[in-house]
């Protein structure tokens, strides 16, 4: 495959200043991008109005932080992904956009916020995510929960769902999270534990996948979700033994997408999937017993969620009633 | 009138792309919403669409330049 040339990694660019932990690794050249990986880009009325309102309610999108190719389809829903606990993510992972470092003061307006901007889009069904949090003692827990309760208020009609870190294990804090009844209940694995190491490395695949399973312990009631990219160098049979791993922890609903390299710094794509290998992923996922499988090269964590959550709960409405 | 079609802001990060190709032709018809150019930024190609109809009267740049965002892309006499 041909590659292009890269922006440069230059001192003082954005990428080193949002991502000092990678200034010393070598560029990684982006490859030319499929014909698949193809967007339109953002333009519309809506995408602007959306991202006039994040700006004025000083609230974090991890759409934009993660230059997410789906934004101009999005937004122009107004389905915006929330991004709480600041912009300053206290980890490194290697295939991460978010900008790394020492992480800003928790902004206790923020939860009040969130849900004033879910009333004023008129969301529906709403994603929040974060930043991990490993410098406070509760992991961002309680903040997770005063944001859930916060959009409740705000828009009792809305279905929330969360995306949420590993708490580093942190005693109570899932437990402060669960309480706060989420409708659905996201943590990425994000790739086969072998990759883990180079792709992931703050981070336990056990610890993840006890995390799910104690979320369903917790609450049965809450759907729970994962996701994992693929083109990271994994096989078919270790996305297998994932799948196969997030079913015995009773997990609903997986995602899989393409991984998408957001600058030379970060790990390089080890190769584009085709549309027909996530297409068989699905098919895969669904034999294995998921209510539901997204798999498409542009599926992101919460892309199409609000649908899809609709679709989760028909689909256990309908799984109940053979029984 | 003459519309200017701009390098859109693509996310917080993005500061420059590159043009990929040119879907319209120079003096074509254009309509509003359809393809004019795709460019591509590290992790997506995404198509730039015509913001209106009319004639495409420019283009300002070939196949493999790096613009950044904001750059003028083309013209087009609606």
């Amino acid at each position: 495959m041909t590659t292009t040339t890269t922006t440069p990694f230059a001192a003082g660019s954005p990428a080193k200043r949002r991502h000092p932990e990678k200034a010393h690794k070598p560029d990684n050249p982006i490859q030319r991008k499929p014909g698949w990986i193809r967007v339109k880009a953002p333009t519309s009325q809506e995408y602007n109005e959306t991202r006039e309102l994040m700006r004025g309610l000083k609230l974090n999108t991890v759409c934009e932080e993660a230059a997410c190719p789906n934004i101009g389809e999005c937004w122009k829903h107004k389905h915006a992904t929330f991004m709480i606990l600041g912009s300053i993510c206290t980890r490194g992972c290697a295939f991460c956009n978010v900008e790394t470092g020492r992480p800003d003061q928790l902004d206790p307006h923020e939860p009040d916020n969130v849900g004033e901007a879910v009333a004023q889009l008129k969301l529906s069904h709403v994603v929040v995510t974060s930043v991990d949090r490993d410098d406070l003692a509760d992991g961002g827990a309680e903040h997770f929960a005063r944001t859930i309760r916060a959009i409740r208020a705000a828009s009792p009609g809305t279905t929330i769902e969360i995306l949420t870190p590993d708490f580093q294990k942190k005693k109570g804090a899932l437990e402060v999270v669960v309480e706060a009844k989420p409708d659905v209940f996201n943590h990425n694995l994000e790739t086969a534990p072998r990759l883990y190491p180079t792709i992931r490395p703050g981070a336990r695949y056990f610890t993840s996948l006890q995390l799910l399973s104690r979320v369903k312990e917790l609450d049965p009631t809450i759907f729970t979700k994962s996701g994992v990219m693929v083109g990271l160098g994994e096989t078919k049979e270790e996305v297998g033994q994932v799948m196969d791993d997030l079913r015995a922890a009773d997990v609903d609903f997986m995602t899989i997408g393409q991984y998408l390299q957001p600058t030379p710094k970060h790990a390089a794509v080890d190769r584009f999937v085709t549309p027909d290998e996530f297409e068989s992923y699905a098919t895969l996922g669904r034999g294995k017993g998921f209510l539901m499988v997204a798999s498409t090269p542009l599926t992101r964590s919460s892309y199409h969620a609000g649908a899809d959550f609709e679709r989760l709960r028909r689909l256990r409405r309908a799984d109940r009633s053979q029984y | 009138m003459k519309v200017r079609v701009k390098v859109p802001k693509l996310g917080l990060t993005i500061e420059e792309v590159t043009l990929a190709a040119w879907e319209a032709e120079l003096g074509a018809t254009v309509e509003a919403g359809a393809v004019i150019a795709t460019v591509e930024a590290d992790k997506a190609t995404y198509e730039i669409v015509a913001p209106a109809t009319g004639r495409l009267i420019a283009r300002a740049a070939e196949p493999g330049t790096v613009l950044p965002i904001g750059a003028e892309l083309a013209v087009i006499d609606a």
